[in-house]
């Protein structure tokens, strides 16, 4: 019998109020709607309160989320205030109070720091939950670039400072111990590492009293964490000896966390297997045990009677993963994808994607993701300050639906194939390079000269920038979808042979996510049906190529600094012309020849047809205005690439501009200063002494490429400044513990205003986390050297205001060149 | 003689203003008028009316704005960057002011004065990059929807006492507030308060990014002349009174600081600049920056449907979403008998009432054997109605789409404000996805573009269909799209290449963003509000390179899946 209540329903009223639910300080709108026959419903609470039945439901599950909670939180004398706000107090007598954001890793290194803190004598008082509230108070001052976990930092960091704290405790975390990988690096997240960065202004202006204690991290390397921590002991005034016991009481601490971490995924597991419907929270753990921004997901689940399991309980660290992803270098990837491993092969157990609006490396994680669970369809969730619990609800339901009309039977257990990295080249093959900039020719030609087949592809266009979009998860950065389009142009060619050619790629060891590019580009091809062998070269090995040694690198060294040189000289000449297009005419001959010489004389080919080539360009005639100076800093690709930042130089000159972009020569140099310091740190003299004579080696060669140009650029720009010179500038807001781009952006940026520059800008592919980086330090910088500052961002698109922004850039430049004059 | 006179013009993205200036600097007239994609027609309009009135000679004429670059070359006048005129004209006017805040239909700045060596100079600025939430169109969006015009908009927005707290990010999403504050009966006035509140935050946290608003604060723009903001800004900033004020011209600064830049006063012939002009308007129309093939509207593969006999017993579903309530009757057999689609404006029991009402004249309730209900109100719809089953869209859609055609693998399902895609192996779904944080790819996103052209839907999918060269506006979020509108429109770009370039981005926002890197299977069924549109349709047809078939109840899928449901679980409960 039907319960339809009739086609007619003007007779059934319905009285509904709408109240504060004072429940938790979440305090939802919660509608109450009465209907005559006396029946209530409910809507609008994010939580289950209002709902009889799924409370039932809920009940009837065990709740892992809250387990851990108890886990992470509890200790003896802890207080919690009326809004949630945890003190711990001190072994002893208190020296002071250290506050810690309830955010970011504090999620999962908490036990650890509170022990030691507290051992060291201060009070610790953790943030409160993050509630609503919080979170509006956060949006409004964090970078918009920033995913919500990184934005609610800054509202977790003003309850702190409401409660007067003497230290604040927010340190460079820049990686994380792990027992079994083997990988060269294990970061966390560049954002993560970032933190006390991008707070500094905030507490600059809020209260200069608190003392921030930004220390870098590196657990990675368990006795340089040793270090790393007696010198917060020393800043907290603790002998060496009383900060060597608090280390010990804190590693007891953290190894009793993950026992019962452990404990709580058996116990799961277990029930699994008993039959209850499981569900992996798979997520970093900040954004799934954070449930003020998970939108109560494990709530949710238990309301619809799943298991939600949370990812570091399960015995992810038994699985191996290296053998796969053996260029994962972010640990909260690494524990994702082996806990995707664990639920593939686990009947009874599926998955949830919890993930946050514009977390980048979740925008790579994804495709391996895919592929680790293929055959178990997995749900993704990505949230931001936005999200509506219906929704999320709808979708797990959903979710919740079709899983269980799957068949249960196990997968088989082969993992995904890990891409194929060549280590050198080969001869038999031609090696394509997509073209970032004109320095692919100086690359090209090198190869040339040793032999090697090497081809620069056409410049990105709009064809690449479709293509690419066509195959990405919709959050990488826009000079992986462009490369990724090159390379699809490139397999589509007719007669294309995949066993001929190989692809060349460069990578890093993180922790930014270009070490992603050749494998992910490599599994999208593969499943497009092309094998390709991926040349990818690693950056902080000082690009080592297998069969090709110093004479190549330095012979690629000398035609990348050639390359750089000759752009300074067209960016010299071309704003100056009296005849539009001469310059750029003469230019686009003396790089190919350039590239020739190289390809036929090695260095001292390029080093002999230099001097005419120069000359060359002494013939244009000038006028002799004097233009602002503009130097264009940022990410490497797009600072270089034209196609992808719109042809910026063009336009600042269209504007009055004289340019310079930041060389790329910079990012290699960058590259043997960090192998320096890595080979210090390992103690391997040896490796260090070898670097140390190499660099001088590519400073000499950096002088005499030079050499030519003398009197044709300015005196100031014929040599670079060496790497520590530009790390040294950029040390009071960016340490160099983080490693990439930010330091040399920040850096050179400062190197050129103090070389008398009228402008920066700084450009970067949207959603790049180096670039939220330093656009959240750029205000300091900008008032500091008393410069006119622009951060642009770029997605492909093309720029609505980026004519309007640049002139009124350039207005600002225009009077700060006349105040110089 | 008097002195001759200046005029400035600003081509704004939404609007166009024009001001004439005397030897004073005093603004002796000037017209301030929605452009409607056609800058350069409507500044000619404009300067026809202002100078058939003008007391004296004209001597020369500057421009500035968005648009104000093609409107100068045009003119042969020269042109001065909105911020550089706005400086000019605040330097001029008010002296002593540190900040500005401009914020007009499409663009928000926020501008930052210092004084260098005794002249009011820009030291920093902001605008709008990735977001429109803080500026104008925002406003205006909330009112048209509230059937409000602006004006009483800014009247009824300056008596809240209290407003509450409403998301305002995207205007989607604000959308889905007001719905729920309406629901609850909040007074209209609060609601407008709340608005105005978002609106500041949004400008404050968008574009103030961090940035120090030093006072005194002049407030200029469109927006400027609703109170409600001004009260809003007060509130956001915590400021009082003097701090933050509205110039005597607030809607023509950028304007007035054009014509502060003519020095050359002897060089203006009218009847010799309206024929560049002329030109430039009959030369300008038509010629978008295209670079996509035209639609071409295909007849989708027919799906026959056998009517029904009217058998006695009968199944009720209803799909109640945020943007339309669904409704049909079906037979045992599983025929549609009778479908109701109407809007749900904010009221789901409402719009259930009539679409029960309208169900109710085909059929009497004893003849009904079960209820199936679905939608983003189902839980509190099913028992207002009673239903029997209660169940997501997703499963609904897919229910529906299976007994349509078993062989589909694929849905591709688009309605208002949500678009879903779902992958189904032997009618089972193996996959799905919903729009992310992102209203781009849903139909309320074609029915504010279309009125942003202004023209009908209906005209919109004709034009479009008709267009030869459908304009690339992109893919990304509604509002990057809803800037490129407004760009090509600014670079004079066809309304009908437009509207096929909509048509366009739809699609590729919907694959790209919803779909992803998901596979697109063969037997591709598209359903949902959208599905109507054979624009759409086109488009998608031509990016997927396969055939996209429509089915006959394409816009009731998810209540006829609903109902489909509920005929079994009927049938489940009987044989218990």
């Amino acid at each position: 019998m039907s319960r339809f209540q009739g086609f007619d329903l003007s007779e059934r009223t319905h009285n509904s109020r709408r109240f504060h639910c004072q429940g938790c300080p979440n305090v939802c709108h919660v509608t109450e709607v009465r209907f005559s026959d006396s029946e209530r419903l409910y809507y609008g609470a994010r939580c289950d309160r209002y709902d009889a039945d799924a409370q039932a439901r809920a009940e009837s599950i065990p709740d892992l989320f809250a387990q851990r909670d108890t886990l992470l939180l509890g200790a003896d004398g802890v207080k919690a205030d009326d809004e949630g706000t945890l003190r711990y107090p001190a072994m002893g007598a208190s020296k002071g109070s250290v506050g810690l954001p309830r955010t970011m890793l504090t999620w999962e290194s908490f036990p650890f720091f509170q022990a030691f803190l507290r051992e060291l004598g201060y009070d610790v008082l953790l943030s409160p939950p993050t509630h609503q509230s919080l979170v509006r108070a956060s949006v409004a001052q964090a970078p918009p670039t920033a995913c919500l976990p990184l934005k609610v930092v800054y509202g977790h960091v003003d309850r702190l400072l409401e409660h007067s704290v003497s230290y604040l405790f927010v340190p460079a975390m820049i990686d994380a111990a792990h027992p079994r990988t083997k990988t060269p690096t294990n970061f966390n997240c560049p954002l993560v590492q970032a933190q006390p960065y991008m707070i500094a202004g905030q507490l600059g202006s809020k209260d200069p009293a608190v003392q921030l204690i930004d220390q870098p991290l590196h657990f990675y390397d368990w006795d340089r964490a040793e270090g790393d921590l007696l010198a917060v002991a020393r800043r907290l005034g603790a002998t060496a000896r009383q900060g060597r016991r608090a280390i010990d009481t804190a590693v007891t601490a953290e190894q009793s966390f993950h026992q019962g971490l452990r404990a709580i995924g058996t116990e799961a597991l277990h029930q699994v297997r008993e039959g209850m419907l499981g569900v992996a929270v798979l997520s970093r753990v900040y954004n799934s045990c954070d449930r003020g921004l998970s939108l109560a997901v494990q709530d949710k689940l238990r309301a619809l009677g799943a298991l939600p399991i949370p990812v570091d309980c399960l015995p992810w660290i038994e699985e191996d993963i290296d053998a796969t992803y053996p260029f994962m270098q972010w640990h909260a990837g690494k524990r994702l994808l082996a806990a995707a491993r664990i639920v593939r092969k686990t009947e009874g157990l599926w998955a949830v994607h919890l993930t946050h609006f514009n977390c980048g490396p979740d925008s790579f994680v994804a495709h391996y993701l895919k592929e680790e669970l293929r055959g178990k369809p997995c749900l993704t969730l990505e949230l931001d300050e936005h999200s509506a619990d219906a929704g999320v609800r709808t979708r797990l339901e959903a979710y919740l639906d079709s899983v269980q009309l799957l068949s249960r039977q196990p997968l088989p257990t082969s993992p995904p194939k890990k891409p194929r990295q060549r280590e050198g080249f080969d001869k038999s093959k031609t090696v394509y390079l997509p073209y970032m900039c004109d320095h692919n020719f100086a690359l090209e030609g090198a190869l040339q000269h040793f032999g090697y087949k090497a081809e620069t592809l056409p410049v990105p266009d709009a064809a690449s920038l479709a293509l690419g979009r066509k195959v990405s998860t919709g959050g990488e950065c826009l000079p992986f979808i462009l490369t990724t389009g090159d390379f699809l142009k490139l397999v589509q060619r007719e007669g294309f042979d995949p066993e001929r050619s190989c692809l060349f790629m460069a990578t890093s060891t993180g922790p930014c996510r270009f070490c992603h590019y050749f494998s992910a580009q490599s599994q999208i091809l593969r499943k497009l049906g092309y094998d390709v062998d991926f040349v990818a070269l690693e950056a902080y090995g000082g690009y080592t190529i297998r069969d090709l040694g110093t004479a190549f690198r330095r012979t690629a060294w000398y035609a990348i600094t050639g390359v750089d040189l000759l752009l300074k000289l067209l960016w010299r000449t071309r704003p100056y012309e009296l005849e539009k297009g001469q310059t750029d005419a003469l230019y686009a001959t003396a790089l190919a020849d350039l590239k020739e010489a190289v390809r036929e004389g090695g260095r001292h080919g390029m080093l002999k047809a230099l001097p005419e080539i120069v000359d060359r360009f002494r013939r244009i005639p000038l006028s002799d205005e004097r233009r602002p100076l503009i130097g264009v800093v940022g990410e490497i690709y797009v600072r270089a690439n034209t196609f992808s930042n719109a042809q910026v130089v063009r336009l600042l000159e269209e504007l009055g501009a004289e340019v310079r972009v930041a060389p790329t020569g910079e990012w290699l140099m960058y590259t043997q200063y960090k192998k320096l310091g890595d080979s210090r740190v390992r103690r391997d003299w040896r490796a260090h002494l070898r670097t140390r004579l190499e660099r001088y080696v590519l400073h000499r060669d950096e002088q005499r490429t030079a050499n030519p140009f003398k009197g044709s650029i300015g005196d100031w720009e014929l040599e670079e400044p060496l790497s520590e010179t530009v790390i040294g500038h950029a040390e009071p807001y960016i340490s160099e513990a983080y490693r990439g781009e930010p330091v040399l952006t920040v850096g050179k940026a400062i190197d050129y205003a103090k070389a008398g520059f009228d402008g920066i800008v700084n450009v970067m592919p949207f959603s790049c986390m180096p670039g939220t980086m330093v656009s959240s330090v750029s205000p300091q910088v900008r008032h500091d050297h008393d410069i006119p500052w622009i951060n642009l961002t770029f997605d492909g698109q093309e720029q609505m205001h980026l004519r309007t922004r640049l002139e009124a850039f350039m207005h600002q430049a225009n009077l700060h060149h006349r105040r110089q004059d | 003689m008097t002195a001759p006179l200046r005029l400035g013009v600003d081509i704004g993205s939404l609007t166009v203003k024009v001001v004439l200036l005397d030897s004073e600097d005093q603004v002796v007239g000037g017209r301030y008028r929605p452009s409607q994609g056609m800058p350069m027609a409507t500044a000619l309009d404009i300067m026809d009316e202002l100078l058939s009135e003008v007391p004296g000679p004209v001597g020369g004429v500057a421009v500035s704005g968005s648009g104000g670059r093609m409107l100068g070359e045009a003119l042969g006048a020269p042109y001065v960057n909105e911020l550089v005129a706005q400086t000019a004209a605040v330097r001029r006017f008010y002296p002593h002011v540190r900040t500005v805040i401009e914020i007009g239909g499409q663009d928000s700045k926020l501008l930052l004065l210092e004084q260098h060596d005794g002249r009011l100079e820009l030291s920093d600025f902001a605008l709008n990059t990735q977001c429109a939430a803080g500026t104008g169109s925002f406003l205006e969006q909330q009112a048209g929807r509230l059937g409000l015009s602006i004006e009483e908009f800014s009247s009824l927005a300056a008596q809240a006492q209290d407003p509450p707290h409403i998301a305002g990010r995207c205007a989607v999403f604000a959308k889905s507030d007001i719905v729920h504050l309406q629901q609850v009966g909040t007074p209209m006035p609060e609601i407008l308060g709340g608005l105005c509140m978002a609106l500041a935050r949004n400008f404050q946290s968008d574009v103030g990014r961090g940035k120090p608003f030093h006072t005194p604060i002049l407030f200029q723009g469109g927006v400027s002349r609703n109170e409600g903001m001004l009260r809003a800004f007060r509130s956001v900033l915590g400021l009082t009174g003097e701090d933050l004020f509205v110039p005597t011209h607030e809607v023509f600064m950028a304007a007035i600081g054009a014509a502060l830049d003519i020095h050359d006063l002897g060089s203006f012939d009218w009847p010799v600049v309206r024929q560049h002009l002329e030109e430039a308007v009959r030369e300008h129309e038509g010629t978008g920056p295209a670079s996509l093939p035209p639609l071409v509207d295909r007849p989708t593969p027919h799906i026959s449907v056998p009517h029904s006999d009217g058998a006695p017993d009968l199944y009720v579903g209803i799909d109640v979403g945020s943007v339309s309530t669904k409704g049909v009757l079906i037979d045992a057999q599983g025929q549609v008998v009778a479908k109701v689609y109407l809007r749900t404006r904010g009221n789901p029991m409402q719009a259930t009432r009539e679409v029960l009402q309208s169900l109710g004249t085909r059929a009497s309730a004893d003849q009904v054997r079960g209820v199936g209900v679905t939608g983003s109100g189902r839980e509190l719809v099913g028992r207002f109605v009673g239903a029997d089953v209660v169940k997501n869209e997703i499963t609904a859609q897919a229910r529906a789409a299976v007994e349509i055609d078993p062989k589909t693998d694929t849905i591709l399902e688009i309605g208002g404000q949500d678009s879903k895609f779902i992958l189904l192996d032997s009618g089972v779904v193996v996959d799905f996805a919903l729009n992310k944080a992102c209203a781009a790819g849903t139909g309320s996103f074609l029915e504010e573009q279309a009125a942003r052209l202004g023209i009908p839907l209906d005209e919109m999918i004709s034009t479009a269909l008709e267009a030869p060269r459908p304009v690339q506006l992109g893919e990304r979020c509604t509002v990057f799209m809803e800037s490129d509108l407004i760009h090509y429109q600014n670079r004079g770009a066809a309304k009908r290449d437009l509207s096929a370039g909509l048509a366009y981005s739809i699609a590729l926002n919907y694959l790209n963003r919803v779909v992803a890197d998901r596979p697109i299977g063969q037997h591709v069924l598209f359903q949902g509000g959208v599905a109507g549109n054979r624009a759409v349709v086109a488009a998608f047809a031509h990016l997927l390179e396969r055939p996209i078939r429509v089915p006959p109840h394409f816009e009731v899928t998810g209540a006829l899946g609903a109902a489909l449901i509920a005929r079994e679980e009927v049938a489940k409960e009987a044989v218990r």
